[in-house]
Order: C-alpha cells, then sequence, then structure tokens
C-alpha cells in the first residue's frame, strides 16, 4: 500500500539549516476575546502549531501567579524563576516547553496561546529568546459580557487577584458600586480586569517585536489581517485559512470555548446583555486606565 | 473491574495491514480508551495523584478533564456521565502506558492508516468517499464535545470514532528532522476539528507532554 499524502500531514520537508530557525509566538489575549478562534485560525496555516494555554491550563502555577509580576530580571536557566525554587516538577515541565518551543523554524513555525501572560512578558522574552507576540484585543464591553454569561471569573480568581492590582494602577479611582451589589460589583471586577491587563500590554509590549490584532477587524474584515499575520510570522498565506473563517462565523455552534460564532453573536451579544448602568461602570473603570499615571502599571 | 479491561480486549478486531512497511497481524481496538477504562488501569496501575504545578501523565489542570484524583480514597475517578466517552487529558506516555498494561502498544500510523482505510488506499474517509456529515461522525463542533463511543456507525471492521470524536496519539515521532523531536503523529479528526482532519492521510503533530482535549487512545495488540 503506497504512502498517502494530505494537506494536514506536516510531514519533514528539509534538514535544519541555521537560518530556517524563526522565533517562537505568544498568542495573548484577555479570557473571552476569541483566543480560541485566533488559536484555531493560526493552527489551520499547514507551517504553524499553536498550543493552546501551556502555561495556564497545563499547570496550576500561572493561574495561582496570575497578574503577578515576573521581569526578565527574574530569569535564569536553571532556576528560571524564584517562584519555583521548591517546584521541581513545574521547572521541569517549564524547560521542556521551552526546549520545543525553541525548535521553531521554517515549515514548522511553534507559538502558544495564553491568557496568564500579562506581567509576564518581560520574563518569557528571557525565557523564550527572540519572542514574538500576537496581542489580540477585543472591546472591553464584549469581553466583561462574555465573562459573566461563562461564569469563569471565580475560576480566574478575579475577585481576589484583580482589585489589588487595580487599585495601584489606578489609585485615583473611585468607584460608584455599593459594596453589597454583588452583580454590579462583578461587572466592575471584570472590566478592572481589562483595564489592568490591558494597561500591562501597553507597557510591556514596546519591548517584544509584537502584532496587535483586534478581534473586531479581523472578524469584519479578515483578509487584511491574516495578510499582517502571515508577514509578522513570516508565512505563506494559507487558503484554508480563509475557508476557516468563513466557516466558523457561518453560525454560532458547539460549546462555550467554540470558535463557532456568527459575526452577529461576536459583535452584537455584549449590547442585548449589558444594561445602562453596568455599561456605565464598565466606562468609569476604563476611562480611570487612560487617566492613570504611565508608571502606575509598574506596580511592586 | 479487570472484567471490564478483558472484555475491551476481546472486542478487538484481527486486522492484517497491508502498508508501505513489513507488519504482522494486529488486533485493533474497537472503540477509543473510554473514561471508564482509562480509570480502571490508572488505578491499577497505582499512578499517584499529580502534583499541584505540573502533570505527568493526565491533564487535572484543565478544569473540564473527565479524569480526576480522589484524595479521600486515594483513587482515580471520572464523572459518571462521561464514562463511555472516550478519555482526553491523557498526554503521550500516558498513552503508551496504558497501552502497555492492556499488553498492546499504540499503532504506527501506517498501520493506523491500514485499519482505517481498510487496506484500500483510494479511500478518503473511513466510511467510504462521501463527504462528512454530521450523522458519521462527530466533528466541527456539530456537538460541542466528545460523544459516548460508538455513537457513530463504525467502519466494516467493526471500529467505531476513526474519523472525529478524538485524535489517536500514534507511535510515530511526526518531525523527525527537527533537533530533538518532541511531537508525535495524531491521527483521525476530533469534535473540534475542522472536516479535513477526518480524512485518513490526514496527520497532526502534537507535543507530546501535554494531554489536550482533542487526543485520545486506541491500543493495537501483536496478535
Amino acid at each position: 500500500m503506497p504512502a498517502r499524502t494530505a494537506k494536514t500531514a506536516k510531514m519533514p520537508r528539509h534538514a535544519m539549516k541555521p537560518d530556517d530557525q524563526r522565533a517562537p509566538f505568544l498568542l495573548m489575549a484577555h479570557h473571552r476575546s476569541g483566543s480560541n478562534f485566533l488559536n484555531d485560525l493560526l493552527q489551520t496555516h499547514v507551517d504553524i502549531e499553536c498550543l493552546n494555554e501551556p502555561l495556564s491550563m497545563h499547570t496550576r502555577l500561572f493561574r495561582d501567579n496570575d497578574l503577578a509580576l515576573w521581569e526578565a530580571r527574574d530569569f535564569d536557566p536553571q532556576g528560571l524563576h524564584p517562584s519555583l525554587a521548591d517546584q521541581p516538577g513545574a521547572r521541569a515541565y517549564l524547560s521542556e516547553l521551552r526546549q520545543y518551543l525553541l525548535q521553531s523554524r521554517r515549515g514548522r513555525i511553534l507559538g502558544f496561546k495564553d491568557t496568564c501572560v500579562f506581567g509576564k512578558l518581560g520574563w518569557l522574552q528571557a525565557f523564550l529568546p527572540g519572542l514574538k507576540v500576537i496581542f489580540l484585543r477585543r472591546d472591553a464591553r464584549a469581553i466583561v459580557s462574555s465573562v459573566l454569561r461563562s461564569k469563569l471569573a471565580s475560576f480566574w480568581h478575579y475577585a481576589d487577584l484583580v482589585p489589588p492590582v487595580f487599585a495601584q494602577v489606578c489609585p485615583g479611582y473611585t468607584s460608584r458600586v455599593e459594596p453589597q451589589d454583588g452583580a454590579l460589583r462583578a461587572v466592575e471586577t471584570a472590566a478592572m480586569s481589562v483595564a489592568v491587563r490591558y494597561e500591562l500590554a501597553r507597557h510591556e509590549l514596546g519591548a517584544l517585536e509584537h502584532l496587535i490584532v483586534d478581534l473586531e477587524d479581523l472578524t469584519r474584515d479578515p483578509m487584511p489581517c491574516l495578510q499582517r499575520l502571515s508577514e509578522f510570522l513570516g508565512v505563506e498565506g494559507d487558503v484554508e485559512q480563509a475557508t476557516f473563517i468563513a466557516m466558523r462565523q457561518s453560525e454560532t455552534r458547539g460549546g462555550l470555548f467554540s470558535s463557532f460564532r456568527s459575526v452577529d453573536d461576536i459583535e452584537q451579544t455584549w449590547r442585548r446583555h449589558l444594561s445602562a448602568r453596568q455599561l456605565a461602570v464598565i466606562d468609569d473603570v476604563m476611562h480611570a486606565t487612560h487617566e492613570a499615571p504611565a508608571t502606575q502599571a509598574r506596580y511592586a | 473491574m479487570k472484567h471490564i479491561l478483558a472484555q475491551y480486549i476481546d472486542e478487538a478486531r484481527r486486522f492484517m495491514p497491508d502498508g508501505p512497511e513489513p507488519s504482522g497481524p494486529i488486533r485493533v481496538a474497537h472503540t477509543l480508551v473510554t473514561c471508564r477504562i482509562a480509570t480502571v488501569v490508572l488505578n491499577e496501575l497505582q499512578v499517584p495523584e499529580e502534583s499541584m504545578t505540573a502533570y505527568r501523565f493526565v491533564n487535572v489542570h484543565n478544569p473540564r478533564c473527565p479524569l480526576s484524583f480522589d484524595r479521600e480514597g486515594g483513587r482515580w475517578q471520572c464523572r459518571r456521565a462521561l464514562e463511555d466517552h472516550p478519555a482526553w487529558g491523557l498526554n503521550w506516555e500516558a498513552a503508551q502506558l496504558v497501552c502497555r498494561y492492556l499488553g498492546g502498544r499504540l499503532p504506527r500510523a501506517f498501520e493506523w492508516e491500514c485499519f482505517a482505510s481498510n487496506n484500500d488506499v483510494a479511500r478518503i474517509y473511513p466510511w467510504g468517499n462521501t463527504v462528512p456529515t454530521y450523522a458519521l461522525a462527530n466533528y466541527d463542533e456539530h456537538y460541542g464535545g466528545t460523544s459516548v463511543v460508538g455513537s457513530f456507525p463504525p467502519s466494516e471492521l467493526g471500529l467505531y470514532d476513526l474519523a472525529g470524536n478524538l485524535g489517536e496519539w500514534c507511535d510515530d515521532w511526526f518531525d523527525t528532522d527537527a533537533a530533538r523531536p518532541q511531537e508525535r503523529v495524531v491521527k483521525g479528526g476530533a469534535w473540534s476539528k475542522s472536516a479535513r482532519h477526518l480524512e485518513i492521510a490526514a496527520s497532526r503533530g502534537k507535543w507530546a507532554r501535554i494531554g489536550t482535549t482533542t487526543i485520545g487512545v486506541r491500543p493495537v495488540w501483536d496478535d
């Protein structure tokens, strides 16, 4: 029986040469901002492999240390990070991940998607030299709405982790939400999460080669976005990606993490779901971040 | 509980691969390893609870993982509703461990293609060459997750879920040109993957260290 071939069969095509090496990439995004869709889209390309959350879904470490600042100076090649001093298993796992991702090369571009990396780009750049970052953004109102509907805020420890960091980033913020109004407080906390992470990204991304992609642009006019993504990752366009977008946006289907979402759902659901009061709270929070002094993001 | 394993092994289908590499007769598991079977094997092997920071075999850090360790009982367990769903969250080493405990091994990619096509090189899908529909396989998020094994029509060999539901770890390295290969071949599409992954010829490579939501295990036995 002769061997079969198919477009998805990404078998080796050439031996590794020094100029074939490619930096690994990180797709970073706030929770519920379309990163599964972009991850799946990237993986549709025959030359790209994008691991799904190897930091936050394959170890607890990064979820538990979400929003803690890890800087380049914290990295050392053996211990990796001071927090890992008593975590030999996590060190071994991360070392294997590093070794794997640094094999990224022409014809097999390796990267990963993750959400618990805000505040850790400095360390990640030292951990994975040359790391390129794709930052996927989404309208804060749509993110907050999706976070609330997915009921994942407690899994991500928002109530414990986010407000203290937000208070450092935006010390001038005064909440108008009554402490006993739990529902509105949840909206405020989710908005703070977006504000804090986007502020951290704003400060950290300048030091790395990066590309910012807005989910709304990818939804409304995908081809220019695809072109930019291909150029950024150093790959030729793949016709399968355009087909993938058309298919995945044709209807809403599947579970909570499905990448089948109609354009209407992506863009309009938050309008149907959030009340005027909730929108005002989100607006307050996002406004406070815009007015925060730049240095506030470097919290202790 | 061991009778469940014996029954699973007994129901394997005899097959003679006629492929590009030499191979003897094998028996092929008729379904993917279910959560129920995986739980029994993990307990028989006394696989310890995974660490809180990094797992060795089972990705317990994904909150949706159907397998978990009951600390009080000191045993692996699975969610009751998912007992007959294929087990996911097992990395390649765990897949190999399960196969070995059952007296088998992971299939080579060419063997997989042979039994998925019943040695018919012209066949595109396990059921033939007609285009996929959601009545034939679980793919493209039609069902939003895994389905009970055996929910879709079997191949003529009596093998279920060769296309869709979960992909299947194979023994082969994927990227043999890598300085230190770390990816293994995965065959067979999955519940969230698009239709083109259902093709018998389609392969993808996955970092062997991780247990994902879309990859399961189908053992084979040398006959």
